[in-house]
């Protein structure tokens, strides 16, 4: 991402709808585009976060490592740039 | 009265003249036609089903008959007509009967949009109803025919009616289209199954209809979601029911729906308590006698 202080939000500044089974297998609803996506449960708990609030990145960080038991090391944050890149290209999220 | 009361050529005159109503589900057709397998097919089709004359409401004003012009004549075609338009390319006259079915379909999945509506067989026993999602050659509509003819009430080989809240899902009676090797398939099952004519060479290859079974098609008796399963007919292959993970089963069945985008943030809404509820398979099958054991031993009617 672009740094730890970029601003993160759902793209169109929009909201979003979930469904959970298990808390593993989540589908996600983009109000605005009216697009539905399967995603993963880390995914899904960035996007749950960015749904609650506007976020600078590097508070994204340890915010969904603190809600889901990982360490905010750099192997997480390499993780998580993956996801939010992944989010970004399907146009869920976007960074500022 | 019911059809069952009438001749062919009674059906035939009123198809001409004012067209008759008939009611399928929550839904009234006036149909009319100048065409005689129009008529005989309804006389086999919907014998049980209750008819009038009479001018009051109907959803959907269609017409099967042929174009003006020379192609009345000369390798005659039939038109299908919705309001005086037609949305579809002429057709042979020898595929009037399918092009009858298929326009009722059509009607329902592009006018009615005050249920989910999902692309689909729906059965129903003991209250529970199974919805069958499928694409074309999956093998829905043989399964769907067998199930029916032993036992279980049809409410559609086509369309999944299904309320917002997805407490129940709607039937709307109509005959089951069968396609190809499943018209041998159903008539070697039950040597009682009534089928209308065989319309050979249509765009879907060679198709019959199949007389629904159920006891009373008069009546709205709707039902509760129970499980949802994705069939997929395959010769000599091992019968296996497997269970589909909710989130493949949400994205499979919206996939199979006329108006899930069009519906927006209430589509997802009612398919998540569609999936919520419903427990859900796929399904590899290529014997129908086992197949419809399998059904029967599934949780909601064992």
């Amino acid at each position: 991402m672009e740094g730890r202080n970029s601003v993160v939000q759902i793209a169109g500044r929009s909201g979003l709808l979930f469904s959970f089974w298990d808390e593993k297998e989540i589908i996600v609803y983009h109000l605005k585009s009216g697009d539905t996506h399967t995603v993963n449960p880390v995914a899904g708990e960035v996007l749950r976060v960015l749904n609650e609030r506007l976020i600078a990145s590097g508070d994204l960080y340890d915010l969904v490592a603190d809600r889901m038991g990982y360490i905010n090391d750099d192997e997480f944050r390499s993780y998580l740039d993956e996801v939010l890149q992944e989010l970004s290209n399907i146009e869920l999220l976007e960074v500022n | 009265m019911r059809v069952s009361e009438l001749s062919v050529h009674e059906i035939g005159l009123m198809l001409q003249t004012s067209g008759i109503n008939l009611t399928t589900g929550p839904f009234v057709y006036r149909i009319k036609s100048s065409l005689s397998d129009v008529a005989k097919a309804i006389k086999i089709l919907y014998q049980d089903f209750l008819v009038s004359i009479d001018h009051n409401f109907a959803d959907f004003h269609i017409r099967i008959d042929p174009p003006n012009g020379f192609r009345r004549w000369f390798r005659p075609q039939a038109n299908f007509y919705f309001d005086n338009t037609k949305p579809f390319s002429p057709m042979a006259v020898g595929n009037a009967v399918a092009l009858l079915e298929w326009g009722m379909n059509w009607c329902v999945s592009t006018y009615v949009n005050q249920y989910l509506k999902i692309h689909a067989a729906v059965l129903e026993k003991d209250g529970m109803a199974v919805i069958m999602p499928g694409s074309p050659g999956a093998g829905k509509s043989t399964l769907c025919a067998g199930l029916m003819l032993k036992g279980w009430r049809l409410l559609s080989d086509e369309l999944a009616l299904v309320s917002f809240d997805a407490e129940t899902v709607t039937p709307t009676y109509r005959p089951v289209s069968l396609k190809n090797e499943s018209i041998d398939v159903i008539s070697g099952f039950d040597t009682e199954a009534v089928l209308g004519p065989v319309v050979k060479d249509t765009h879907k290859g060679t198709v019959a209809h199949l007389k629904i079974n159920n006891d009373d098609v008069n009546s709205i008796v709707e039902s509760k979601p129970a499980c949802i399963i994705f069939p997929k007919y395959k010769k000599d292959t091992e019968q296996k029911l497997t269970p589909c993970p909710k989130a493949a089963a949400f994205i499979k069945t919206a996939e199979n729906s006329f108006n899930y985008s069009m519906l927006g943030e209430q589509g997802f809404k009612t398919m998540t308590r569609l999936i919520d509820r419903c427990d859900c398979y796929y399904f590899k099958y290529s014997d129908l006698t086992t197949a419809i054991a399998e059904f029967n031993a599934l949780e909601p009617w064992r």
